[in-house]
Order: C-alpha cells, then structure tokens, then sequence
C-alpha cells in the first residue's frame, strides 16, 4: 500500500510534467511529428501511407522507412480522437509514465540500494529528469521504442531468476524492432550479447523448454523483418555505421555531456542551459560509477556495465556527430547508478533544496526558454502558412524549400490534406520503387502549392504568392521582382519567421 | 605534493581568471532579453535566474567545473583516446587504495580550483593533465602487474 502509494505520488507529479501545456510546448511541430501524424492520418482514411503504399511494414516517410507500429497505434486513436498533436504526443507521454514504473520495478529487481528511500529518489530524480520530460512531450516513435525495449531489458535481468520471463523479454525486444530505427539495431545485439554474458545461468538443462518457446516467439515475431531484409529499405541506416566514429565516445562518456551542456547540433533536441540530467546529480553519478565498478562482478553489476555499454555503442557507431535521442536507452542503467550514488551518500535533507533546485531549473529551461528559443528548430509557424494556403485556394502558392525541404510534410499536416488526393498527385516514380529507396526529392507538389527553391527566372507569373523565410527575398530582389509584402509571420521573440510576397509584375508587363 | 604545489602555482598563474568572469555585450544583451521571456507574474524570478551578478557567478563556476571534468578536453585532443583506459584503471584504484587518498584529495582540490580560477589557462589545464599522467602510471603498473 505505502509503495503503491509512493508510486503514485511520484506518476502524479510526472503525468504534470509530461501533461502540462503538451500541445504548446514544444512551440511548433517537429518533421518527424507531422510525417508520423500525416500517415497515421492516410492509414486511418485510406490504409495506405502517402506514397499510396497499402499497409506497409516500414514507412518510407521522408526516405528513413521508419518501422510503422506508432503510425498504426496512433491511427487507430485518430479514429477514435480525431488527429492532432495533443493526441500525437499523448502517446510519449502515457509510455514515459509507463517507463517510470518499470525504472521502478527494475532498480527494485536489481536489488542494490541499502535504504528503501533511494529506490523512490532515484524513480522520483528519473521522472522528472529534463532527458525523461523532453522525451515524454514529443510526438513521434522514439519515446515508445525505448518503453518496450526497457521492458524488455527488465524483463531479461528477471529471467536469470525467473527464466519463465524469458518468452516475454524476447517478445518485447522483438516488439520494439517494429517501433523505432535504433531497436532494430540495438535489440538483436543486446539479447546476444546478454546470452553470451550470462551464459551460465540461461543455457542450463532446467531452462531448455523456455528457451525452445523462447526461440519460437523470437522466429515468429521476426518474420516480417526477415521478410524485409531482402529489400534496401531494410538496411538503409547501415550506411551511416562507421567504425571511425568510435572517436566520438568521449562525448557520449563526459559528465559535461550528460549533466552540462548538450552538444548535439540539431536544435529540435536541446532544451537551453539544459543538458540531459540535472548537473547536481553528477555527484552521486561519480560515487555510483565508483560503487558499480566495485560490484561490477555481481550479476547486477554484470548486467549495468552491459547495458551501459549496450546503450551507447550503436549510438557511437551510427553518426559522427553527438546525437542525444539514439542513447535514449542509457537513461535506464545511467539513473541506477545515480542511485547507487544517492544511496552511498546517505540520508542527508540536502535532497530537498536540491529537488526544490531541480524543479525551478526545468521549470526556467524547458517552460520559459524553451518553447522561445526552439521555436524555429521546432518550426514554429507552419500553421499559419497552412492557414493562409487555406484562405488563398484559388490562387498558385511557392512556398520556398530551399533551407527546409521536408517542409512539404509540415504543410500537409497541418492543412489535414485529404490523403486520398495527395497519393493521387505524388510523383508515381515513388510508388513504384517504394521499397528501393529513392533519394528524396527537394521539391514537392500539392493541390495549389508548390514546396521548392524559388526559381527567379520563371515565377514571375502575376498573381503569385511567394512564401520565404526572412532569407528568401531580400528588399531589392522585392522591387527588382516587383513583388508586394502582404503578410509577416512573426516568432515567438519578435523576430521575423516567413513572409509572404504577391508578385505584382510591373506595368506594361 | 611540491610537483603538486607547483603545477597549482603555475595553474593560477598562467591563467587569465578576470576572463572566466566577465560577460561580453552580447551575453549581457542575451540575459536582458531572456528576462524579458519570462511570464509577467514571474518577472523577479527571471531577473534573479537570468541577471542578477550572483547567479551568474555561480553559472560560470558550474561551467568551469564541468569544463575541468569533461573527457573531451583531455582525451582527444591532448591525449590520444586509448589512453583513457589506463586512466580510469588508475582512478579507480586511487579511489578504493587508502595508500593513494593524499592524491585523490589533491585531484579534488585541483578540480575545486580549476572550477573556480576557470579553463583559460595559457598552457591549458596542466594541473589536471599532471594528474591524468599520473593515473595513466597507476593504471598501467596495475594491469602489467596483472599481467
């Protein structure tokens, strides 16, 4: 009762964090929202994806081929729902909470905390750490892919008491390889390698009918991506693995990384004077690091340092630069050695202001500064655009592609254009070599809009509308173009976000 | 400890600390319009958070401890990345070996001054990198011992 209620408390105080303005903030749609929103749309009005595709396992998308699970799950709630990006991000937010539970009932599995008030300060700094807050408000797969896998990953340490959860564990990890890029990587390498770890305490003749069921679920469940492997799509992110990116450990392993500043160059993942864990917390980080690798022969300390190591490796190996969602994973052993930390550190009320400190500085950095200084990362915008495409049917729209292609996607989200219309008007090279990844195309085509570079020589055309950020047209191509400024979107600072240009031609023209 | 007193002096001395405390225009201007974000009724939180001397200190001694810590600024660039290894195996035996805990609380001291006189030493953070060479030695010994 008085855990269940601890639990509670802490799920109560998270479903805040997580809830809490969740259409506003983030300001904006991300790329990977609107896509995943868009065909979770055509699936439910059409069954098929926006290239027309009927019910694919992968998504092609914007040329990621995506595994499709979150676009089915969340088509099935748009139907229920209606879309829209309260309900996209819903779906992170009920599986962060889910996570939290079982972060709970894993660090209470692993055993190793001397005072029971760290298993609820290690659960409570988890929930509410920027990396778990910033993951649970978004709105495309990666949030769900880390739940399944990080219960599957619980599930596998159970086995090695309990070898029935065996059957689960593989059911779970499979399942995962069917919701993001990094499972289907990052799943078959950590049941192996966790196989192999632990070989004594799982190839035993008492476990052989759970491993026989276990193997069978394995087969089954992998079928379909067995199916696939035949096809490129199903290989398209091996291009990016390169062994000399291995250099780029350091980033991943420096506290500077984790409780500092975070040096990914995409914008849309980073909260200002945030990094992915509260900076205090490095303390009991580096206690905990000296606890696990004293332990590090038990078969938790055994387990922590794989999955540690597990977490990050393919996220190392699958760019060169720092990218803060791929090791999403890590957030698991990461916070248990934190507990270890906290626990060593004792019962000190220092954990009050430092919580109290916690709290303002989330508060400070992913409230206030965020949903400001993101904006443009998160393109903030696009809906007024989509609202003034909708006002000017009639008329031929250029919407300038050139530093934002994708934008195309953003557009058909928020216009909710009828899916049954756009696969009628996508180029039907890619439907028909869906499957063979196509390089995406800088330039898009829909209804009366035209997603693509500005072309000076031929849009010229009378009538006109141009729509470009503040780097599109500058006041001298205006009057060389002969072209009237008749709207200003404006950011959330003030500063100028797109304008909309109407080519006027001059007289005698 | 005279090495250690040393390379302390030479630390602080080499290093330009007025630099790691002062704010140029364009951070000043950056944290006047960051203020101006905040919600009306949360105003003096926002000048408290994003203005006031105080708090910005404590920000920069934050940043230069984070700084005095981070991996990349040692292994990489300074120090080629394998390396890293034999200095973890050397840390954690400074840790856990009573006979080594002057050095640890020497390292802790360097890492508490480094944060305060900040990283823009003219020859670097050579009171750290004294320490990780040392590490590097321990761990080494220990794993050929092993050997």
């Amino acid at each position: 009762m008085k855990k269940s209620l601890g639990l509670g408390f802490i799920l109560v105080i998270a479903a805040f964090l997580y809830f809490y303005k969740l259409a506003e903030i983030p300001s904006g749609v991300y790329v990977d929202e609107a896509s995943v929103g868009y065909n979770a749309y055509s699936i439910f009005r059409t069954g098929r994806d926006e290239y027309g595709q009927l019910l694919p396992i992968y998504f092609r998308l914007m040329g990621s081929y995506s595994p499709g699970f979150q676009i089915y799950l969340l088509a099935g709630l748009t139907r229920v729902f209606g879309l829209g990006i309260f309900l996209m991000r819903s779906i992170a937010v009920v599986t962060m909470l889910g996570s939290v539970v079982v972060f709970y009932l894993f660090v209470r599995s692993l055993g190793i905390y001397r005072r029971e008030e760290t298993y609820w300060l290690t659960t409570f700094f988890y929930a509410i750490l920027p990396w778990s807050v910033f993951s649970a408000r978004q709105g495309y797969e990666t949030t769900l892919g880390f739940f399944v896998f990080s219960m599957g990953a619980y599930l596998l340490f159970r086995s090695l008491k309990y070898p029935k959860y065996l059957m689960w564990a593989v059911a779970a990890l499979s399942l995962s390889t069917y919701i993001s890029h990094n499972q289907r990587f990052l799943a078959p390498l950590f049941l192996t390698g966790f196989c192999w770890l632990f070989r004594r305490e799982v190839f035993v003749k008492k476990n052989w009918g759970v491993l026989k069921a276990a193997i069978l679920v394995g087969i089954v469940a992998n079928i379909p991506n067995l199916v696939m492997t035949g096809t490129r799509a199903f290989w398209i992110k091996n291009s990016q693995f390169n062994p000399e990116n291995w250099r780029i450990v350091m980033t991943y392993l420096s506290p500077k990384t984790i409780f500092f500043s975070n040096p990914d160059i995409d914008m849309q993942h980073t909260i200002p004077e945030l990094s992915l864990a509260y900076n205090f917390l490095v303390v009991p980080y580096l206690i905990g690091v000296f606890g696990f690798l004293k332990n590090r022969k038990q078969t938790w300390g055994k387990f922590l340092g794989f999955y540690f190591v597990m977490a990050i490796l393919p996220a190392i190996l699958a760019g060169q630069f720092y990218n803060s969602q791929r090791p999403l994973v890590l957030i698991f052993p990461l916070m248990a050695i934190i507990g270890v930390g906290i626990d060593k550190m004792g019962r000190q009320i220092i954990w009050v202001p430092l919580t109290a400190y916690a709290l303002v500085t989330l508060w400070r950095s992913y409230f206030v500064l965020f949903p400001v200084e993101r904006a443009r990362g998160w393109n903030w915008g696009y809906d007024q655009i989509a609202e003034f495409i909708e006002a000017n049917q009639e008329k031929k729209i250029i919407v300038d592609g050139t530093r934002n292609p994708r934008a195309y996607t953003l557009l058909l989200y928020h216009l909710r254009y009828l899916p049954e219309k756009y696969q009628m008007e996508v180029d039907p090279y890619f439907r028909e070599n869906y499957w063979q990844a196509p390089t995406p195309l800088d330039s898009y085509y829909f209804g009366n809009v035209e997603v693509r570079p500005v072309d000076w020589e031929k849009d010229t055309r009378q009538g006109l509308l141009i729509v470009g950020d503040a780097l599109t047209i500058s006041e001298s191509q205006a009057s060389e173009h002969g072209l009237i400024k008749l709207k200003e979107i404006v950011g959330p600072k003030g500063e100028v976000f797109f304008e909309v240009y109407e080519v006027a031609g001059f007289a005698g023209e | 400890m005279v090495i250690w007193l040393g390379l302390l002096g030479f630390q602080v001395w080499s290093t330009n600390v007025g630099q790691a405390y002062s704010l140029t225009p364009a951070e000043v201007d950056a944290a006047i319009t960051r203020m101006n974000v905040y919600p009306r009724q949360a105003a003096k939180m926002g000048y408290l958070l994003e203005v006031k001397r105080e708090g910005q200190i404590v920000n920069r001694i934050i940043g230069n401890f984070f700084t005095a810590i981070d991996l990349n600024e040692y292994f990489g660039q300074r120090l080629p990345i394998v390396l890293f290894i034999p200095t973890m195996i050397g840390l954690y035996f400074v840790v856990w070996e009573k006979r080594w805990r002057m050095m640890l609380v020497m390292f802790v001291i360097s890492i508490g001054v480094m944060a305060v006189i900040g990283p823009y030493g003219k020859y670097g953070p050579v009171l750290i990198l004294g320490f990780i060479w040392g590490l590097i030695g321990i761990g080494l010994g220990k794993t050929l011992k092993v050997i």
